[in-house]
């Protein structure tokens, strides 16, 4: 009897949240003039039906990093230590989301940016007490192809952003230097 | 004069009998059971992994300090800082061991969920926790995350904790075939079809794939490649036709995994080429995660054994071979 009842709400609820799947799969946006759009946005996200699929597709762009160069008090210098020491794949996997942030290109970029860098490089004095410096630096490695391979180039990281950091001694706090 | 119109009454019955049939007959919740099983020990295994950054991604004073992860992630979006901000005014405790509560919390949620323990419970909870630190100071949420995050959400729904589980054990849940278990095992299967299919298409929407380029690529990025794989400039074809066939797995997927003749083909395809992902990409959760679907909802069986079937068809076969002594009789 439960069945009979709740059997056609039950495929109603499945057809509309398989919709809801397909059109994020295909990228086909939902108008904002949708009744109930904002409820509907809300269900998809928690329910992960606003997912797109299209893993290592339609191309493979580039790959970014961040390293840091610490100059320590007594003028020791560390170059290219990575944010997080002895990370596996999926800790870096994480790290290259983090700085893929600073090659998006959004209204807000420059600020946030900014902001980021401060943040990790923040991150970095506190893991090395001793530093005086710290240099951020997100490096970008785009692979090249097949046949400039077969020419004789080959790819390297570059750097696409920097940015020093110094320890200020008055307020114990990070200012940034131009 | 004789109408030759057809009743869409008539038509109906028969549609409305195979949906019947496709969506709602009782089917073992043994797959689903198998998916959660699947799902929660490779979650287990990821945290296991993320344990020592814990604090670098998810405190506030961490990689990205909080006002900088309030810009990154959606402010509306569920969140632990106002939780850990609430139980650090309330009870006085640091944030990190608030935290820390939080991440012993999720590992939890998991095990009873693996266990099979107050199974929907466990489900909602691991889902909860899983999406809060998604959206917590910055995860870097990526392909594996979100397929965990959406099976998760099915968790709560079907009945996952109906095979293979202390519920089940304990006598909390039924194992009997169920109707729930085939319509959450359909949604699944069909969720996985739209995103092979959509993940195929934009695949083959882009030239990379078709000449290669990708694999190379892929295989020659650091990070990615487990060993040095420029040689494959000198054999194109290869890269080429590994880009086709995964193309092909990919887009024909929804259509080859459903008749019996082909789907065993497809599920090792399918496997093979997550394995694949896991080794020579490095990305060993996602390869993993992403080969039990497959496995879990068209390898298993989910047909209940029916002994009235095979009656059935045992005494239609007596009754034919009755039928045909009794013409030949006539």
């Amino acid at each position: 009897m439960w069945g009979q009842v709740y059997k056609p709400i039950l495929l109603v609820a499945m057809t509309f949240h398989l919709i809801l799947v397909t059109l994020s799969a295909f990228y086909i946006p939902i108008s904002d003039e949708l009744p109930g759009k904002r409820i509907i946005d809300l269900y998809r996200r928690a329910s992960g039906a606003n997912s797109t699929y299209g893993f290592f597709a339609p191309s493979l762009g580039g790959k970014t990093r961040a390293v840091v160069d610490i100059i320590e008090d007594n003028g020791r210098t560390i170059v290219d230590l990575p944010l997080v020491k002895n990370a596996g794949r999926e800790v870096d996997i994480r790290l290259g989301s983090l700085s893929d942030e600073f090659i998006r290109k959004d209204e807000a970029s420059d600020e946030t940016r900014k902001q980021l860098a401060a943040s990790l490089a923040a991150a970095t004095f506190s893991n090395h007490p001793n530093a005086k410096e710290v240099m951020l630096r997100i490096q970008e490695f785009w692979p090249i192809s097949m046949d400039e391979y077969r020419r004789g180039l080959r790819a390297h990281w570059q750097d696409y952003y920097a940015a020093r950091f110094a320890r200020t001694d008055d307020h114990n706090s990070i200012g940034a230097q131009p | 004069m004789t109408t030759l119109a057809v009743s869409p009454f008539r038509l109906w019955t028969p549609l409305s009998y195979s949906i019947h049939a496709f969506f709602f007959k009782p089917a073992k919740p043994l797959p689903l059971a198998a998916l959660r099983i699947g799902v929660s020990c490779i979650l287990l295994v990821q945290a296991f992994l993320i344990r020592p950054s814990f604090f670098a991604f998810f405190a506030p004073s961490g990689l990205v300090q909080k006002e900088v992860g309030s810009v990154l992630q959606e402010p509306s979006m569920l969140n632990l800082a106002w939780a850990v901000e609430f139980l650090k005014a309330c009870t006085g405790l640091s944030e990190n061991l608030v935290l820390t509560g939080f991440g012993l919390s999720y590992v939890l949620s998991l095990c009873f969920l693996l266990g099979g323990l107050f199974t929907r419970r466990s489900a909602f909870f691991t889902w909860l926790l899983h999406w809060s630190f998604a959206n917590t100071g910055f995860c870097g949420s990526y392909g594996a995350d979100m397929y965990a995050h959406l099976f998760l959400f099915y968790f709560m729904w079907i009945p996952c904790g109906n095979a293979l589980s202390l519920d089940r054990f304990f006598g909390r849940a039924s194992g009997e075939p169920s109707f729930q278990a085939r319509l959450g095992l359909r949604v699944l299967q069909l969720h996985m079809c739209i995103s092979y299919l959509a993940s195929g298409l934009e695949k083959a929407s882009g030239t990379q794939w078709w000449n290669g380029e990708v694999m190379w690529r892929a295989l020659t990025t650091p990070g990615y490649s487990i060993s040095d794989f420029h040689w494959l400039a000198a054999v194109p074809v290869l890269p080429m036709v590994s880009g086709i066939v995964v193309m092909v797995v990919e887009i024909f997927y929804c259509v080859m995994v459903w008749p019996q003749k082909t789907r065993l083909l497809w599920v090792v395809a399918t496997c093979a080429l997550h394995l694949g992902i896991a080794i020579f990409l490095r990305l060993h959760i996602f390869g993993l995660l992403m080969c039990i679907p497959t496995i879990a909802l068209f390898a298993i069986s989910f047909e209940p054994v029916n002994l009235n079937d095979q009656r059935q068809k045992k005494l239609s076969r007596y009754a034919m071979h009755d039928l045909h002594a009794f013409y030949k009789r006539l």
